[in-house]
């Protein structure tokens, strides 16, 4: 992270910004991006409000109105006139983002930023980073260690391992792959199993109780299971594809399931 | 441009140890990435 904002230069290689090579005078181009590496540091004894506006005259972009927009994305307007050193560690975090975004970065990059956050806050950064990436077009590069959040937050994945990319995958690409069953419930499984056989040539299936049926053979997709159950008068009271954990997918790439990306 | 971020082949190395060897990685315009150490110890926050 600290490479791909200047911080630190690489022993070798090369990061390539909006399409341009990184190099250490590409000011321009660091001005398009927004990060929080490590942890955001702040003037505690200045006001968040100061906070934001002396960083955006560091960063040479004047334009009052994007502070308040910042603040009340972050949901810190109305309190940004406190000192940030009465501030909490989430208060803090979102402030962090805020200043991330107060100059309308095309790029925002960062560090484990739910890292230390209670169950509140980490739901916030979620929500936040979320409406960032779907509302506003920002593109995120996020670093984490947090299996659990990767769900919610990722559209694609890059999985590291000792310092080596051994996979880089679309989110989606990984639920397809990982599916384990498609499971529903109707009120007639003796009907469904004989449309599944017949219709669908479907017969690896398992039969749960008096309302329950699990296919294990996965070749036709969910919609179109669902259609044919329908078109053939069963009653399908609801329907979900059942996926093993991202954990299990990740560890199982760890214990020697990744090639070098 | 489709990728607002790419690395090619990038790699650093701290007192003699590599920590990031040959990352090749990109973040899609618009999208979200994670990237996911999962062999390293997350940081404390204070």
């Amino acid at each position: 992270m600290k490479m791909l904002t200047n911080l630190i230069k690489p022993t070798s290689g090369e990061i390539e910004l909006f399409g341009e090579k990184l190099t250490p005078t590409s000011y321009s181009m660091l001005g398009r991006m927004g990060s929080i590496i490590e942890y955001p540091i702040f003037y505690d004894k200045l006001t968040a409000r100061a906070n934001l506006e002396l960083h955006c005259e560091y960063m040479g972009y004047y334009n009052k109105k994007a502070i308040d927009e910042a603040l009340d994305l972050v949901q810190l307007r109305g309190i940004d006139g406190k000192p940030v050193k009465d501030f909490s560690l989430g208060m803090k975090q979102r402030l962090g983002i805020a200043r991330a975004i107060a100059t309308k970065p095309e790029l925002l990059i960062l560090d484990e930023p739910i890292n230390g956050l209670d169950p509140v806050g980490i739901r916030e950064i979620r929500q936040l980073l979320r409406i960032l990436s779907q509302e506003y077009g920002i593109s995120i590069l996020i670093s984490s260690h947090l299996l659990a959040e990767i769900e919610q937050l990722a559209d694609t994945i890059g999985v590291i391992n000792h310092g080596r990319l051994i996979q880089e995958v679309s989110l989606e690409q990984v639920r397809v792959t990982n599916a384990e069953y498609i499971e529903f419930h109707t009120n007639d499984c003796v009907k469904a199993a004989y449309v599944l056989s017949h219709h669908l040539n479907i017969s690896n299936i398992r039969v749960i109780g008096n309302r329950t049926i699990r296919i294990y053979d996965l070749s036709t997709p969910l919609p179109q299971v669902n259609k044919v159950l329908i078109l053939n008068d069963v009653a399908v009271e609801s329907i979900h594809q059942k996926n093993s954990s991202l954990e299990e997918y990740f560890l199982g790439l760890l214990n020697g399931g990744g090639q070098s990306a | 441009m489709t990728y607002v971020l790419q690395t090619h082949r990038l790699s650093k190395t701290f007192k003699g140890k590599e920590s990031v060897s040959e990352v090749s990685m990109r973040v899609k315009k618009g999208k979200s990435t994670v990237s996911l150490d999962l062999t390293e110890r997350a940081r404390p926050r204070l």
